[in-house]
């Protein structure tokens, strides 16, 4: 049997058989803020309106007691996913490896009910945002802020 | 000596087998809801500007937070554009979502505060990644 030959088997026998595919994504989803931008933010000092102009529109925006959380995310990432799967006689295994992140990086500034930054911290907005709030009674907004 | 015109049978056989090891593609594009501009935007004032302003120049908001007796509306338009290459057993694929973002800012009588803005849903790319 010649190379050509041989190549052409060996070929049509990995066809055939398919056992092992992957599949290698890129994903970009937003764009990361600024670290300066968000360093140069002063807890006690900075308003809204200067969080606004530094980092843009937030990805999202929660009541937190008496105040607000506002959250920028953003993701880029790539990973691997592979499929094996193999016919034993009558039973056919198959399986799969898939390293995807699926952390959502962020940053999280906290305001106080005057709008004025009181917190920010950096990490998975999954495990930032996911905190225990209490109600409140919003007429109390003009007065002693309650509540988480 | 032989060639595959000699056998129609080996013939087909060899054009099947290069049409599927040869790499395929796609491309596809993505949007969801209308696009914002950043002009509108820009004629949103705060403390000048009220619900009804923002509500005519922008339409309705995506999404309302309460907060509070005050209010937050966010305006967001997205592009996803993705593409992929399929190398037999290999598939390659990168996708990027981009989005311009409005988000205004209400006291308890509905007039604007504040407001954050960016544009970047044009920046989405077209782009299969290479390892």
């Amino acid at each position: 049997m010649g190379v050509h030959s041989f190549c052409s088997v060996a070929l049509v026998a990995l066809l055939s058989s398919s056992c092992v595919t992957g599949d290698y994504n890129q994903t970009r989803v937003f764009q990361p803020v600024s670290v300066e931008a968000v360093d140069a933010l002063e807890v006690g000092e900075a308003e809204l309106g200067e969080a606004l102009a530094s980092l843009g529109a937030p990805l999202q925006v929660i009541e937190l007691g008496a105040g607000a959380a506002l959250a920028w995310g953003w993701k880029e990432s790539t990973d691997w996913n592979i499929t094996g799967s193999a016919n034993i006689g009558n039973v056919r295994g198959r399986i799969q490896y898939a390293d995807a992140a699926l952390e959502f990086p962020g940053v999280v500034l906290f305001f106080d009910q005057s709008w004025t930054l009181v917190a920010k911290e950096r990490g998975f907005l999954s495990e930032l945002l996911l905190r225990p709030q209490l109600p409140r009674f919003v007429e109390e907004d003009g007065g002693v802020p309650s509540g988480a | 000596m032989s060639t595959p015109s000699d056998h129609p049978h080996r013939r087909l056989a060899l054009l099947l087998l290069a049409a599927s090891i040869l790499p395929g593609c796609f491309f596809s594009r993505s949007r969801t809801n209308p696009e914002l501009s950043p002009e509108l935007a820009s004629q949103i004032i705060p403390l000048q500007s009220t619900a009804a302003d923002v509500t005519e120049l922008l339409g309705a908001p995506n999404e309302v937070v309460q907060l509070g007796l005050r209010t937050a509306w966010r305006y967001e338009h997205t592009v996803e554009k993705q593409s992929a290459a399929f190398l037999v057993l290999l598939g390659l694929r990168g996708v990027d979502t981009q989005s311009d973002r409005v988000w205004v800012f209400f006291d308890a009588d509905g007039n604007v505060t504040n407001i954050g803005t960016q544009f970047q849903a044009s920046e989405a790319e077209y782009d299969v990644p290479i390892f």
